[in-house]
């Protein structure tokens, strides 16, 4: 049902009730959404705001912003970003900051987020929760547009986060800075509808993961999506693009993209790659549940006449201004396959960037990510910052839910309100179950091969337009760690600040220097705010 | 330039204490004039301050005097070395406009640029819409301001690369740090955890650190940290066309107040970003950037252009400037012990000031002559 229509770079696009900028642009195939430095043409990767690629400005002057977080609205005109702010003659008029206090703070409305909040609001316990999305649900728990109700573990309706009483939800609204204050905790907060700092004793970080993808020729084309962005904009916006989609690389979320693509009416093309034969041992080993699951996606592929190749991989892929074809090699033979669009996966990293810089202990997670090392309650190793879910590593969003649940048990318990020893022991058994039968899916996947065999040219830092060969040149430069590395190639600089590349440059600078590169996810400035947002308070201009 | 991990070993001419561009400029140097010459440092290439700053080339914030030769005569030597290095190293005559934002400020600074002037520095005093037309984006209220054409910029660390590159004959050793440097006849030993190398020479070009080096030696060396940070916006079509700073900027480089010291310094890149400065704090060499000071930074970048006010701060880095008693380098054997050669204590002008550095190093290694006196910069003033 079409609400409206904005004009995109000259072109009339409509949309649909609630689809975002970027979901409207897939739907309607207008490519591309911005062009880079070197005139490349951009189109949304990763879907869900960590990449930075959908960037286009809704006013000449005005900064450019993601399109896959701003809502369509009627009659606004957009042009595609050149990758350059302009300077506004108008200031940015700003409300003065306001403080909000509350025991404690939920960064992040997912899953673990969820569950945290709502336990504790069941408990009598005020709290904040700041969320980037436009409402709850994080990424796995998207309300869905499919006619059909979807059986597979992402198809929760009806989240219910409580009532308002001890509860402020904060939508759409980024914090960009956290940091010890008196005896607590102080979130910077920006949104759109003006900034905040968010004032508490506690913090629960549940920040969730973003997408890894590892980096091929041609991967940067539009139409290449990580499977995360596809599927959600496939079940959020009934967005994809054009006809044939191949969907590859590893773990279960690909099957749930295949399928929700299959039954959109694409015509989807299935590449799981080497390490499927031991992800299907994982999975039966896992427990019933992932058998029953895997079986349900399968067979919702097989009535869609999908073609399924097993142990298949992604070689490259090829276009002009957009994708054609990509390459895929399966059972020593080449084929070439014609494609509108790419949905690709090879994992998930954890967002760290509020826990480096609240200063957690944070450890190696895989794939060349790290997650904030949280003890058996889910405290970090900083006094009253606990954190859930992904945050804490890969888990998926049932050990989510556990997690968040758990943390909120802490936090009840150090102001007053202890639970029941029955109760804490079932949550612990639970994750301990949860736990056990992840980590036999998670060892199934890949982590480094891809560096055997890379093409000097394929880009390892999308939003810089870095290949592959700086990286090697720089360590010979004697750049030695991931510090030096980005200072000699800018890798890591760009605006999506080191989340997309971070783990792939950790992975291949370690494999040259084997010694320890250190990491790019220490961001003061967890999100890009505006000059005028970062100084409201600041008002001192002299010296002494 | 040969990268080697491994251990210091055998002999040198000179071994060059850190890697940053002044140990470079000096190792690339000494390796020209025919030397052996290892370069060590505890880190990689441009572990530590070099990486840190805006890669500036000013004669426009020389006090008349020593400091400003040395400055001048270091920057005609980066307009030779700049034909030579190619491309890669961003070299560009950028010029640095000077904004008073009081009557008072800008007599001052007029004054200031009078005599630079008498020492062969080229600046206009720009007044009323001349000062608007060469930065339309200034805060109205600016009084008036200098302008240098002269300055220039590079990017520090592709230069620091290319200096390395350019010399294939210099030895490499880092993740090797410096633990005792020990008198042997009339060179040293210098020594790390597990090998050494002798040599006729060493130079202490760690910065920040030389303090640090220096007592391995025995010696005694009174270069202290100042801690300093960046904020970086993203990147935006042009706003200021020069280098554009405030004219209080020379008298925090010569403060001794221990709290933090702000000047405002704006300036694009040819990349697209703005960097915005400077804050100037003693701090030890805690490394931590604090959030009041960005924002500080942040505050005072508006006030000056305005127009920034809706670009968004992406990042921010920091780093120490190595900070020397009476504010000029300190270049020249060690009272103490001859063979020691400090090459610090630049502050926040060791890469403009590099070559020349490098130059002075020379002269008191191999007596090649150098058209400044060396005196104001030698160590033993200090005595």
């Amino acid at each position: 049902m079409t609400e409206g229509s904005f004009s995109f770079n000259g072109e009339r696009v409509a949309f649909q009730q609630g689809q975002s900028v970027a979901g409207a642009l897939i739907a309607a195939g207008v490519s591309p959404v911005r062009y880079t430095r070197s005139g490349a043409a951009r189109h949304v990767f990763c879907g869900i705001g960590n990449c930075w690629d959908c960037l286009a400005s809704s006013d000449p002057g005005d900064v450019p912003v993601r399109t896959c977080l701003t809502p369509a609205v009627a009659d606004t005109t957009w042009a595609p970003s050149i990758s350059t702010a302009t300077a506004g003659s108008d200031q940015p008029r700003l409300a003065a900051k306001t403080d909000l206090r509350s025991t404690a703070m939920v960064v992040g409305a997912g899953p673990a987020g969820i569950a945290a909040a709502s336990h504790l609001v069941r408990r009598g316990i005020d709290i904040t929760v700041i969320d980037a999305g436009e409402q709850p649900g994080g990424q796995l728990l998207r309300p869905s547009r499919l006619k059909e109700a979807d059986g597979g573990i992402d198809g929760r309706a009806g989240i219910d986060i409580g009532d308002g009483e001890h509860l402020r939800y904060l939508s759409s609204s980024a914090v960009w800075h956290l940091r010890r204050q008196d005896d607590g905790w102080r979130a910077e907060v920006t949104a759109a509808a003006g900034q905040t700092a968010v004032i508490s004793r506690y913090v629960v970080l549940a920040t969730g993961a973003h997408e890894y993808v590892r980096p091929f020729p041609g991967w940067h084309l539009p139409g290449v999506m990580a499977a995360g962005g596809a599927q959600r904009f496939a079940k959020g916006d009934n967005a994809f693009w054009g006809r044939q989609i191949l969907v590859a690389g590893n773990g279960p979320l690909l099957l749930t993209v295949a399928a929700t693509l299959a039954r959109l009416g694409a015509d989807v093309t299935l590449a799981l790659d080497a390490r499927f034969k031991s992800a299907i041992r994982a999975v039966s080993s896992a427990g019933l549940r992932r058998i029953l699951e895997a079986a349900g996606y399968g067979s919702a592929l097989l009535r869609g006449g999908t073609r399924i190749m097993l142990g298949a991989t992604l070689l490259r892929c090829d276009g002009d201004d957009r994708v054609r074809t990509a390459l895929v090699r399966h059972r020593g033979k080449d084929h070439t396959i014609s494609v509108d669009s790419l949905a690709v996966s090879h994992g998930l990293v954890p967002d760290t960037t509020l826990a480096v810089s609240a200063g957690a202990l944070c450890q190696p997670a895989g794939s060349g990510g790290r997650a904030l090392a949280a003890d058996h309650r889910q405290r970090s190793s900083v006094e009253g910052l606990l954190a859930a879910g992904e945050t804490t590593g890969i888990g998926g969003g049932q050990l989510g839910r556990l997690e968040g649940a758990n943390a909120a048990l802490t936090i009840a318990e150090a102001e007053g309100h202890p639970s029941t020893a029955a109760e804490v022991k079932r949550i612990q058994k639970a994750i301990t179950r949860e736990r056990r039968s992840v980590a036999s899916l998670l060892r199934a996947l890949p982590d480094g091969d891809w560096l055997d065999d890379i093409d000097p040219d394929t880009i390892v830092c999308r939003c810089e337009e870095v290949s592959a060969r700086s990286v090697p040149k720089a360590v010979e430069s004697g750049a030695w760690n991931l510090r030096s590395i980005k200072a000699l190639t800018r890798a890591g600089m760009g605006y999506c600040q080191g989340r997309t590349c971070g783990p792939i440059l950790r992975q291949y600078a370690t494999r040259l220097v084997s010694r320890d590169v250190g990491w790019l996810d220490n961001r003061l400035i967890g999100t890009p705010v505006s000059l005028a947002e970062l100084s409201a308070e600041h008002h001192d201009l002299t010296n002494g | 330039m040969s990268v080697a991990e491994t251990d210091l070993e055998g002999h040198a001419d000179v071994v060059v204490i850190g890697a940053g561009m002044v140990g470079a400029a000096c190792a690339a140097r000494l390796s020209h004039a025919g030397l052996n010459v290892v370069l060590a440092d505890r880190g990689s290439v441009c572990a530590g301050t070099t990486a840190s700053g805006e890669g500036n080339l000013l004669t426009s914030d020389k006090i008349p005097g020593p400091e400003l030769d040395l400055a001048r005569w270091s920057l005609d030597l980066w307009h030779q070395l700049s034909d030579r290095l190619g491309e890669e190293i961003e070299f560009e005559r950028k010029g640095s406009l000077v904004v008073a934002t009081s009557n008072e400020a800008l007599a001052d600074l007029v004054d200031f640029a009078a005599a630079q002037r008498r020492d062969g520095i080229d600046s206009q005093s720009v007044l009323g819409p001349d000062l608007f037309n060469l930065e339309p984006n200034l805060a109205p209220d600016a009084t008036g301001g200098v302008h240098y054409p002269g300055d220039c910029q590079i990017q520090p660390m592709a230069t620091t690369a290319a200096l390395l590159k350019s010399t294939p004959t210099l030895r490499f050793v880092g993740g090797q740090e410096v633990v005792r440097i020990e008198e042997r006849g009339t060179g040293a030993r210098v020594l790390t955890r597990s090998s050494h190398v002798d040599a006729g020479f060493v130079v202490n070009a760690a910065g920040p650190w030389a303090g640090q080096v220096a007592a391995s030696a025995g010696a005694s060396l009174a270069v202290q940290p100042r801690h300093g940070v960046v904020l970086v916006t993203e990147p935006c079509a042009v706003i200021v066309r020069h280098k554009v700073y405030e004219a209080s900027y020379v008298a925090t480089t010569q403060s001794a107040d221990a709290r933090v010291q702000y000047a405002t310094v704006i300036e694009g890149t040819a990349s697209g970003p703005i960097l915005i400065g400077s804050s100037r704090e003693r701090r030890g060499f805690d490394p931590a950037i604090s959030l009041d000071v960005v924002q500080t930074l942040a505050a005072r970048a508006v006030r000056l252009i305005p127009a920034m006010a809706g670009i968004r701060a992406m990042r921010a880095y920091g780093g120490f400037r190595p900070g020397s008693p009476d504010h000029l380098p300190i270049i020249g054997p060690d009272p103490d012990c001859p063979w020691l050669i400090h090459a610090t204590g630049h502050e926040g002008a060791g890469i403009g000031l590099a070559p020349a550095t490098a130059a002075l190093v020379d002269h008191h290694i191999t007596a090649a002559p150098v058209p400044v006196s060396p005196d104001p910069f030698d160590p033993k003033r200090f005595r």
